[in-house]
């Protein structure tokens, strides 16, 4: 083998090496639901999907909302997130904002943590004096309008009518064992939820 | 600075009543334990008396993108509230992305999963 037979041999493994170390790494796409469409987002998944980062308000619940096959990974109902391709998981974080996503990660937390009784809450908030990112009011307004109980009995069928124009729904809790997958057993327009084959929830109105 | 990874975590509930009202009493308060046993059940999705990071995710993170109002991924000027941090100083004006904020909120939730089965029992979200 002479010097450029070499060469190439040489080149040719380490472009292999290279193919391999590209394949390896963790690949990621921002797959996004708009309004309440499933939407596909075609990619080799056989290395494993991971959400690292969810971006919507609408929930990303494995299974319901999101999830994937060999092909593609898909989102319904809203969801927008991040997913890592791949067996390795990114890490996200950033030296720049981290003081203050950790002061705003409190305040979200601390907010959800007491949202579900927000009379005495409010008695509360004014004794804040040490630690006042004052997300109350705020998040209170981000809240569900309403929540609406709809359950199919037996497997069948059932719509409750709601006026929903202008207004967008999620699952707030699932009252089935039954998992309730959007486009599948439960779904929604502008005149109200329908649920089937057992899907049984309480739905937030936003 | 607000370390997650360091501090001591007895519970989310607790850990932010004390930032809230600056006291360790605030724990015995009824009406906060009570409260925090009503947010944990409705943030318990399932009903199976965990709360996983996923449904922790999407209580909290969903806030995050109710305040993104242009849905850039980040919070930015007048989407951010005005903040006071532990000491009362207030907290430099800039952007939170979406990047940050869920790392944050994922080390709170991991160090409030004293037994890192990866979900917040009712102890460990109130921290008894």
């Amino acid at each position: 083998m002479n010097f450029n037979s070499r060469f190439i041999v040489i080149l040719m493994l380490g472009m292999g090496l290279m193919l391999v170390g590209t394949t390896l790494h963790a690949r990621t796409l921002v797959c996004e639901s708009s309004d309440r469409q499933t939407r596909r987002c075609p990619v080799d998944t056989r290395g494993g999907v991971h959400l690292s980062v969810q971006f919507s308000e609408a929930s990303c619940r494995q299974g319901s909302t999101w999830g994937y096959d060999r092909r593609a990974v898909w989102v319904a109902n809203g969801c927008r997130a991040r997913f890592d391709i791949g067996a390795s998981q990114s890490s996200y974080s950033s030296n720049n904002d981290s003081d203050r996503a950790a002061l705003l990660a409190l305040t979200l937390i601390g907010a959800v943590v007491s949202a579900s009784n927000n009379d005495n809450d409010r008695d509360r908030r004014g004794r804040r004096d040490r630690y006042d990112y004052r997300p109350g009011d705020r998040y209170q307004n981000y809240g569900p309008s309403q929540r609406i109980t709809c359950e199919s009995e037996d497997g069948r069928r059932q719509f409750c009518s709601v006026n929903l124009r202008r207004s967008k729904v999620d699952i707030d809790r699932q009252l089935s064992n039954t998992t309730c997958r959007y486009g599948d057993n439960w779904g929604w327009n502008r005149r109200g939820i329908w649920v089937s084959k057992g899907c049984r929830a309480v739905f937030a109105v936003y | 600075m607000t370390n997650f990874g360091t501090r001591s975590f007895r519970g989310i509930a607790l850990t932010l009543a004390a930032l809230a009202v600056g006291g360790a009493a605030v724990a015995e308060d009824q009406e906060l334990a009570d409260a925090a046993m009503a947010a944990f059940t409705a943030a318990d999705f399932d009903q199976n008396g965990k709360v996983s990071w996923e449904e922790f995710r999407n209580r909290v993170v969903g806030v995050f993108g109710q305040m993104d109002k242009d849905g850039d991924g980040q919070i930015a000027g007048g989407e951010l509230p005005p903040a006071v941090d532990e000491s009362g100083a207030v907290a430099q004006p800039g952007t939170v992305s979406a990047e940050s904020f869920t790392a944050s909120v994922a080390a709170a939730f991991k160090a409030s999963d004293k037994d890192g089965d990866g979900e917040l029992s009712a102890d460990e979200w109130s921290g008894h």
